[in-house]
Formats: C-alpha cells, structure tokens, sequence
C-alpha cells in the first residue's frame, strides 16, 4: 500500500479534520488512535466542556482523559472546591496547555474560580459573563483577565470600576446588555471603562441597554478605531450613543439594527457613509413610523450590500413596487423579509429584481398566500438559489400548477402548520437538495413523502418535527425509498416507528427522535434489545443534558439523541 | 515572465513559467533566498515530489495562477465542502494514492489552494460515515483496545458543540 491514510502528517488532518462538523468529528475520533489523537489536539476550538452535571464518576473518567479544551462551560452553581476540583482534573493537569482556555461561561462563585486560573498565567480567555446575583468583588485585577477578547456582559458588580478598569485592556468582542438595577449613569460610566481600554483593539460592538436619557455623552466612542460590525437592539434614532457611532465609524462592514425606530435620515446617512458595508439587517420596532418611500428605496438601492434583512417592515405594498423591486440588485445573495404579510405578486416583482440571490428566507409571514406557481417563478428567475425558507406560509394550488425545478438549491425548509396540497410536493424538483426539512408541519402522509424523495432524490438530511403522531406508514416510506439517508431528526414518531427507522436505514450516523407520551419503558428497551441483538451491536444509553428527559444511545456507530416526553420513562430505562 | 526548471524526485526536468511555480511558497523561498538571475539556467530540485504528482500540480496551478490571493479576513468564514469548483472536482477525480500524494505535496510545496481543496475532497469522503466504513475506504487498521475505545466515546459525550 502506498499511501498511509492512519498517518498522515499531523498539520494536514488537523486542516481536513476543520471541514468536518463536530458531530462527525466525535465519530471519526474512533477510526484510530492516530486521528483521534489528532481530532484531540485540534478540535478544541470547537467544543465546550459542558460541565453542569458532574458526577464522581465523570470527573474519575476526566482525569483520565488525554483531551484537553479550549473552551469551559460551567453552567451549574457548584461550591468553588468543586469547580476547583474539575479545574484541576481537565486542565491543571495539562499545565502546558492551560493557556488554551477560550471561553468561559460561569454563575455561581465567579471571583473564586477567576482567582484559580490567575495561577496559570492563560494567555487567551474569553469569558461570558453572566452575573446572578452581582455581588461586590474585591477590587482585585485578574491576570487571566487582561487578555481577554470577547467579552458578553448580562450584569455588572456593584464594585464595577475597580473590577473593569483593572482588568480589561484588549477586547475584541464586546456585547454590552445590562439588565440589573444599576443606574443610567453608572451603566455610561462601565461602558466607557471598557471601551477606553480597548479603543484599538474592539472589532465587534453589541449594544442592548438602557441608558436613560438619550442625550447622555458619548463622545467616547468616537476613538473606536478598528470597527468591523455593530449590533443595536432597541435602536432608537434621536439617540447620541447611535447617531455618534454612524457618524463616526464608516469603515464596518456589517451593521444589524433590531427592533429599530429607524428614520429615512438614519438610512440616508448609512447609505452615504458606509461604503464597506457588507451585511444590513433591519428589524422595525411596532412601533416605527418615520420610515417612508425615500428611506426604503435607499436601502434597497445600497448596492455594494450582499447581505440585507429588512423585518417588519409594515408599509404600503406600494412602497415594495415602486420604491425597492423596481430597481434591480445585482450584488445581493442573501434577503431575509420577515414579519409582514405578502403574497404571489409581491414575491414575483422581488425576485424579478434580484437574480443573483443565492439564499431567499421569508419568515413569519403570518396570513401570507402563495400559490404553487410562485415557486415555479423562483425556481426560474433565482437560478443560483442554494438555499430556501418558508416560515408560517399557506400553499395553495392556485389555477393552474406548474413544475418548480431548482438545479443548485441544496437546503430546503418549510415551516408551517398549514396543510400544503399534495401538488406542491408533486412539482417541487430539487435534484441537489441534500438537506430538506419539514417544522411543525402536522400533516406528513405517505404520499407526501413518496413525492419528496421522488424530486428530491439526494436527501441525505432530514427534519421532520413538531408534528402530530407520524404513522407508521410514513416510516416505511422513509426507511425503504431515502437512500441517501444518513442524518435524521424526527419528533412525534411512535416507538415502533422509531424502531423500525433506526433498524432500516443502511447509513444512518446520526438520529435525533422524540417519542410520544404514550412511549412506555418497555416497549423502547425491548425494542432497541431486539435491534442490538438484530444488528450485533453494543448499547450504551447515557443521559446528556441538563433535562431530565434527554437521553443519548449508542447503537453501535449510530448516535442517537433520544427525548421522551415523559421522565419516568426514561428514569425506569436507565435502571 | 521568465521560465524555470524544476526537478522531481524521480530527476524529470519541468520547463515551467515562473509565474506558474511562484503559485508554491516554498519554490518562492527557495528563490528569494538563493537570488536567482533572469535567464540563469539554475534548476531547482523538489526531492519530495515524483514526475507524475508534479505534472498534475503544475496543470493545477497553470490553471488557478489568476486566482485571487487568500484574504486575511476569512476567519469569520465557515468551513464548506460544497464549494469545490467543477474544474477541481474533475482534477481531482483521481486514484487514493494520487490524492495522497497530491495532498503531501500541496503541504511540502505550501500552495494553499491546492491544499484547500484537497482537504475539502477528503473531508467529503469522510463525512456522515460511520468509523468502520471510513476504516474500509481508506483502507485504516483499527489499532484501539475495546477500553480505549469506550474512553474516547466517553469523552465525547462531554462536549457540546458551541
């Protein structure tokens, strides 16, 4: 044999291992002790240590693991000997790779844990914050801290300069959201602590805070040098901290404004000082009406935007026609509309004007009609679609129905409780889809499915959720006619159903099922006993998560991430 | 744009536009660092890399030599497999052992493209198949005692993905 795929120099599967999902990589972590080793060595990045049910047992295997992780998540409140304990079995013992620790997530006794890792010198944190109870810190600085990228605030300790100002000197990352009951004044004070210290080095600037008065100083933030994106949730335009931050930071590239109160003259000033600008979403607050025709067609004639959401935007359809899809756009590959009511015109004049469009999301679109030549239309005008979602759409026949044939389209999903007629997946031709899913969508028959997979003949992902008891029928369908299949996520299936899935489909690696009420203990022991003892298979049922109802299984190579409704069942599985 | 000679390990002499042989970083080095003259007949020696792989990594890069360089910013970027162009996908529609040793010689000769996409064709070999069936398609001893095995399953179930 010439080559020797077991041991391929490390730097080279650690750039292959990258293009695998983290699902995968578990798996592929059991081909060999040289992969696996490798997958050790460089998935850390990818992975958290999920930490909030740590039993003695655990914490023996801990030790004896050869991982190490970049990224911690301690999510329980546990007593500091605790969480020293765990500190030590998966990191203190590997002092050399301490300084891998990214992310951090703690509640509970934060200072106490912060104090243990300050004796490892960590070169690289990054830490959530997520203060309960914000109790007073000693005004201690923390050497982990003071390199620190990423940095997510949910409270603030009442000692907060001392804490900050000592601790903080190069965020990258910073998501400034204070809810605790700190006044306006204070909460201006925290932020230009933080933003002073890091004015060269910030990239990312989430805001979603309250600061009381709108004319509060801001100028602070001018000195932000180096902005690449900016997110505001309850945008508000007479406010200074937002007007300063579009006047002065031209050079981002991405800019999201949630729940905005957004006026034309906002838009007009994006539009003329941000020729970087790559991605814009805009979701309106309820209650915004200082957006009119000059500031709509403004924004859909940024053409150097490839990215562009536009959320409830609740105007005259006029507004659409003559002030948006009237002018072609080029440059643009992803539009997400949501929260409005549309209908068959409103999306033909769209996708007549933007051709190149390789993602389409319509979502929330409460009370929407589209008839099945809508999706004929798509197909034909947006011939470089890979991806499609319909979210809360009802699908009816219409006149006459026409075959929407999609040549790149990979991902489909269709969220809806709405029954789509029986024709819509008759005429909708994906050969390439790899990935289609169906949410909350209670009205999965066999026929359905027969059709999808005659259209759709690569699926190799499949979500059927949210639906009411899926019949045994529909299982046959998917276990005999997908045979591509190898991932799949399915709620509401009746035990036998289930079994007869994870019995059925030759290439299953994964399966994601939540069974019933009405599933008894029995019946999913006994079954999965006669599947084991059918496919020679070892067993291993372990509970995963913090809900007590989530079991993980292990049948074989298969995966499967198991949620009954009801814990009893379970509870009487795992004894 | 001057020509150069490269020299496989196996001693074929390759007459190759620079331009072509500047898409390999090590060739790059290797000149920058020797200073070689416009019109010099010097030949540099790739002793890791046969004829045959040679050949197919110089078609690559006559190919992609107007590529646009990798920019800094593709941290951010996600990692696809799907994105391999229909040129590539046919290059690349070869035996095991020449996208072995295509693989070993993008990395020795530092061409990133190259390596890039060979990566994504292994990856897209390996992905949502089960560890015995990618045993068996790359042909993998599976050298864990039945312990090891369950300690590694073990920690995995640990990990969230982020």
């Amino acid at each position: 044999m010439c080559c020797e795929w077991a041991n391929l120099p490390n730097e080279i599967l650690s750039s292959i291992f990258e293009y695998i999902p983290v699902r995968d990589l578990k798996r592929i972590s059991l081909v060999c002790i040289n992969w696996s080793e490798e997958i050790a060595f460089s998935w850390s990045s990818r992975i958290l240590l999920y930490t909030s049910r740590i039993t003695d047992d655990d914490l023996e295997s801990l030790k004896l693991s050869r991982r190490y992780y970049e990224n911690l998540l301690i999510e329980a409140d546990m007593e500091v000997e605790r969480l020293r304990e765990i500190y030590k079995a998966i990191i203190g013992r590997k002092l050399q790779y301490t300084n891998k620790i990214k992310y951090i997530k703690l509640s509970g006794d934060l200072a106490g844990f912060l104090k243990e890792i300050n004796n490892e010198r960590l070169e690289k944190v990054n830490i959530k914050f997520d203060w309960n109870e914000a109790s007073a810190f000693e005004p201690v600085s923390f050497k982990c801290l003071q390199t620190v990228e990423h940095l997510t605030i949910g409270n603030v300790p009442a000692n907060f300069k001392d804490f900050f100002g000592s601790n903080f000197r190069n965020l990258k990352c910073l998501d400034f959201s204070l809810y605790n009951s700190i006044d306006y004044f204070k909460r201006i004070e925290a932020l230009k602590i933080l933003v002073e210290s890091s004015c060269e080095s910030l990239k990312h600037f989430g805001v979603d805070c309250n600061f009381g008065d709108s004319s509060a100083p801001f100028e602070f933030l001018r000195n932000i040098r180096n902005l690449s994106h900016f997110t505001f949730k309850s945008f508000l335009s007479q406010s200074t901290l937002h007007k300063i931050l579009l006047e002065s930071q031209r050079d981002v590239k991405s800019i999201s404004l949630i729940n905005a109160k957004l006026a034309d003259k906002e838009i007009q000033l994006i539009s003329r000082n941000f020729k970087n600008l790559q991605k814009l979403e805009v979701t309106l607050h309820v209650e915004a009406k200082e957006l009119t025709e000059v500031g709509m067609e403004c924004l859909w004639r940024m053409d150097h935007i490839r990215y562009l959401e536009m959320g409830s935007f609740r105007v005259p359809k006029d507004f659409w026609y003559n002030h948006c899809f009237k002018f072609e756009n080029l440059n643009l590959t992803t539009l997400v509309i949501s929260g409005i009511t549309i209908d068959d015109i409103f999306v033909s004049k769209c996708i007549q004007s933007v051709p190149n469009l390789e993602v389409l999301k319509l979502r929330f679109m409460k009370d929407t009609i589209l008839s099945l030549k809508t999706f004929a239309k798509i197909s034909k005008n947006l011939r470089a679609l890979k991806h499609l979602q319909i979210w809360e759409v009802q699908i009816i026949k219409g006149i006459d129905s026409e075959e929407a044939v999609f040549e790149s389209l990979k991902t489909f999903s269709l969220i809806s409780l709405k029954k789509v007629p029986q024709e819509f997946f008759d005429n909708f031709k994906a050969q390439q889809v790899t990935t289609y899913s169906l949410d909350d969508y209670p009205h999965v028959t066999p026929e359905t499915m027969e059709a999808i997979v005659i259209n759709c003949p690569l699926i190799e992902h499949l979500n059927i959720k949210n639906s009411r008891v899926i019949s045994y029928e529909v299982a046959k369908v998917i276990c005999h006619k997908f045979v591509k299949l190898r991932e799949v996520c399915f709620a509401d299936f009746t035990v036998n159903s289930a079994l007869l899935l994870l019995k059925n489909v030759k290439n299953l690696t994964y399966a994601n099922i939540t069974l019933p009420r009405t599933a008894t203990a029995d019946e999913i022991l006994e079954g999965i006993q006669i599947i084991s003892k059918e496919k020679c298979v070892p067993v291993s049922i372990k509970q995963f998560s913090t809900y007590e109802n989530q079991y993980k299984i292990f049948l074989g190579y298969v995966e499967i991430d198991l949620y009954v409704l009801k814990s009893n069942v379970m509870y009487s599985i795992q004894n | 744009m001057p020509n150069i000679k490269l020299q496989s390990s196996d001693g074929e002499i390759f007459d190759t536009s620079l331009d072509i042989a500047l898409c390999s970083l090590t060739i790059k080095t290797m000149i920058d660092d020797c200073g070689i003259d416009e019109g010099e007949d010097t030949v540099v020696p790739l002793p890791n890399v046969n004829s045959t792989i040679l050949r197919k990594v110089l078609t690559w890069a006559q190919y992609h030599k107007d590529d646009p360089q990798p920019t800094e910013d593709d941290d951010s970027k996600e990692k696809r497999t799907d994105d391999i162009s229909s040129w590539d996908a046919d290059f690349l529609k070869v035996d095991q052992g020449t996208l072995f040793e295509l693989i070993l010689a993008a990395n020795y000769l530092d061409i990133k493209g190259l390596l890039d996409v060979t990566c994504k064709t292994v990856a897209n070999m390996i992905k949502g198949k089960t560890p015995e069936e990618i045993r068996k398609t790359f042909n993998i001893k599976n050298d864990f005692t039945p312990a090891e095995e369950e300690q590694v399953r073990k920690e995995n179930e640990w990990c969230e993905e982020k």
